[in-house]
Order: C-alpha cells, then structure tokens, then sequence
C-alpha cells in the first residue's frame, strides 16, 4: 500500500465544514463538466442549511458514537473523510451490530493511496464498535471496487437501474466485510 | 391465489392507528415467544409516542403522494398494511425512481391472501409513480418470497447476518421488480 506524503489521518472536527462541504459542493460542478462521478446526487444541489445537517450528524455522532469519521488532512486542508454509521440510528435495533461505510476523496487527490489509509484507520476503529460493515458502491466505479476487496469486502449483491443520471440508469455493488467470526467459529484462524 | 372474501385494500385512514399499532405490537410478543418474524425490530420495544411520530411520518408522505400508503380491512379492521416510499434523502435525488415495499400481515390473518391483496393494489398504484420497487426480506422467510417472486421480484442480493436477535444472526434477501421488464400482472398463479 503506497504511503502517501504529508497525509494526516485523524478525527472529523468542527472546522472540518468548510472543507468537506466544498467538497460535496465540487462533485456537482464535476458532474457538470462531464466528469466520472460515482456518488449519488441530489436533483437539486443540497442548500448550506442541508451541508450543515449533514456535518452535525456527523459531529454529533463522534459525540454518542453513532458513527465514527475519519478526515484526511493535507497542508492543513481536509481532502477526504470516510464515515462508517451504524445501520438505522437512533434506538437500539436488530441491525446495530451493522455499520454502514462512505467515503469521499476530493478530486486532485484521488489515486494517491489516501483511500486506503482512511478505510485502514476507520475499519479499524470499527471493529470495537461493529461486527460487520456493508457499503453500497456505484458498479461503474472497479477502482473503488478493487480497493474494498483489498480491505476483505465481497460482493454480495448486484442492484440493477437504482440510479438515474440524465435519463441514464446505473447500477449499485454491495459489499460486506465481516468484523467478527460467525457464531461457533470464535477464534477459528482463517 | 384468491384473497379472503370481505378483504378491501384501500389507502389509509387517520383512524387506522390503533389497528396498525397493535399489529405492531403484537410483533414484540411473537419475537419474545420465539415465532420466527420476518420484520427488523427494536431491541425494545417503541413507546405510544414513537408509534405515533412513525404512522404521522407516513401518513405525511402518504397525503404529499410521496409514498403509497394502503391497509387490508376485514370487518372494519385494519388487518394489514404495505407501504411503498421513495428511495433516498430528502427532495429528490438519482434514486428518487426507485419504491421502497414493506408489508405487514396482523398474526392472525396471515396465510389468507391479505398479502397477495396489498401487493395487487399496491403494485399496481406504483407503476405510475416508481420504475423499480425493490424490497427487503429474511431469507429464512421463503413464503414471503415464493408470494414476491409471483409478482415479478427477482433476486438481486444476499446480505449476510444484518440483523441480530438475540446472539443469533440472520440473513437477508434484497429483491427487486422492474416495471419496464416485467408486463403488468396480478400475482395469480399461472
């Protein structure tokens, strides 16, 4: 795994807003300019009132430890950050034991290996709180694919035409990574 | 299969709530005498006042025409109910073409065709209004899929242990039907 220079890993923080809600923001302006952009977007771009909601969920959630995030950080910017959130927040449910994982790497600085180093460090924050994550991932995006095999996820669904972009339909890989060994299996070296 | 004589699905009533609510209900008591329920639960049980902020969300949506929102009546109860909502965040995104199907079946009623009565009126309702329906079942429930597959649903996923009861894990079914490949049908059998 290349080891990208100058990359901090660490917790999401309060003035990380600025800077991931740029981020989401410039998925729409590569959307427009034609480019590959395998997160699932919104009709009408979210308002700073909804960039807002979605950072306090996030800020929030380090507090109560819903959801764990991890920031990426370079020359004191933050240029990605990977999220994992357990299944159905709120009250206790019989998918708590899930976490469900997203992640982002703005553009200029993808392919640079800092991915890996947030799945490495949230996975393994994780593995205290779940016992098994999933991801959803665009089927058109392999290198993404590829790199959440490298971290053990297997494919274990296939969802035709859940997307439509411009009167296009794409479809949507699942994958899971089991934290825990099946019940019976405790210990059991694979 | 034939529903039940005396069986109208039609949408939902304000006044379905105490109905609705019990059936719910009742769920926790068939978990705790170890029936095998195909539904997510809570660990614990909701309180009045969740129940009331679930059916309110609903019925919202179902008013908006956001969501299709229908219940099975027998002798001027409401026995059953399904509801197709839309994928995704709040407004509308990429996903917003797809429905979200859950149905429940009150204990007592189930095996009579009240399901195959929802999914009739329900379905038919969605085509003008989703492209896909997609749907979550256990995989240990195969009645409910035999009833699924009669509508069109195939599957597109097999998530393993996402839900927990107990220290028991369970698997899941993800299952979809698409309106554009599969011609307009009743769920008779053949």
């Amino acid at each position: 795994m290349s080891s990208p220079q100058g990359v901090t890993i660490r917790p999401l923080r309060s003035e990380d807003f600025h800077d991931l809600s740029r981020g989401l923001a410039h998925m729409y302006d590569e959307l427009a300019a034609g480019e590959s952009v395998w997160i699932t977007l919104r009709h009408v771009p979210p308002s700073e009132a909804d960039y807002r909601k979605w950072f306090d969920r996030l800020l929030d959630g380090m507090r109560t430890g819903e959801s764990i995030t991890n920031v990426a950080q370079v020359d004191s910017r933050a240029v990605g950050h990977c999220t994992i959130e357990r299944a159905r927040p709120g009250p206790t449910t019989e998918q708590s034991h899930v976490g469900e994982l997203g992640i982002l790497v703005q553009k200029g600085h993808r392919g640079t290996g800092i991915g890996a180093r947030l799945l490495e460090r949230s996975l393994d924050e994780a593995r205290q709180k779940f016992d098994i994550v999933y991801l959803t991932v665009w089927s058109k995006n392999v290198e993404a694919q590829r790199l959440y095999r490298r971290f053990g996820f297997t494919l274990c669904g296939h969802f035709p035409h859940t997307l439509k972009r411009n009167g296009q339909y794409f479809d949507e890989d699942r994958m899971f990574l089991a934290l825990t060994d099946p019940p019976g299996r405790a210990g059991a070296k694979r | 299969m034939s529903s039940l004589p005396g069986i109208t699905v039609r949408p939902v009533r304000w006044g379905d709530f105490d109905d609705l609510r019990e059936m719910y209900f009742r769920l926790y008591d068939e978990r705790a005498a170890g029936e095998p329920i195909g539904i997510t639960l809570f660990a614990d049980r909701p309180s009045l006042a969740d129940e009331v902020s679930w059916f309110e969300g609903h019925y919202r949506s179902a008013l908006a025409g956001d969501e299709i929102f229908r219940v099975a009546e027998l002798d001027g109860h409401a026995v059953g109910s399904c509801t197709i909502g839309r994928f995704g965040p709040g407004g509308t995104s990429e996903m917003s073409h797809v429905g979200e199907l859950g149905i429940l079946v009150g204990q007592a009623h189930r095996g009579k065709g009240v399901g195959t009565a929802l999914l009739e009126r329900c379905l038919c309702e969605a085509r003008s209004k989703f492209e896909l329906v997609y749907l979550t079942v256990f995989s240990v429930n195969t009645t409910a899929q035999q009833l699924y597959r009669r509508f069109g649903f195939t599957v597109c996923g097999h998530l393993p242990r996402v839900i927990k009861r107990g220290d028991r894990y369970f698997d899941e079914e993800r299952m979809v039907l698409d309106f554009s490949v599969v011609p307009v049908g009743t769920g008779s059998k053949h």
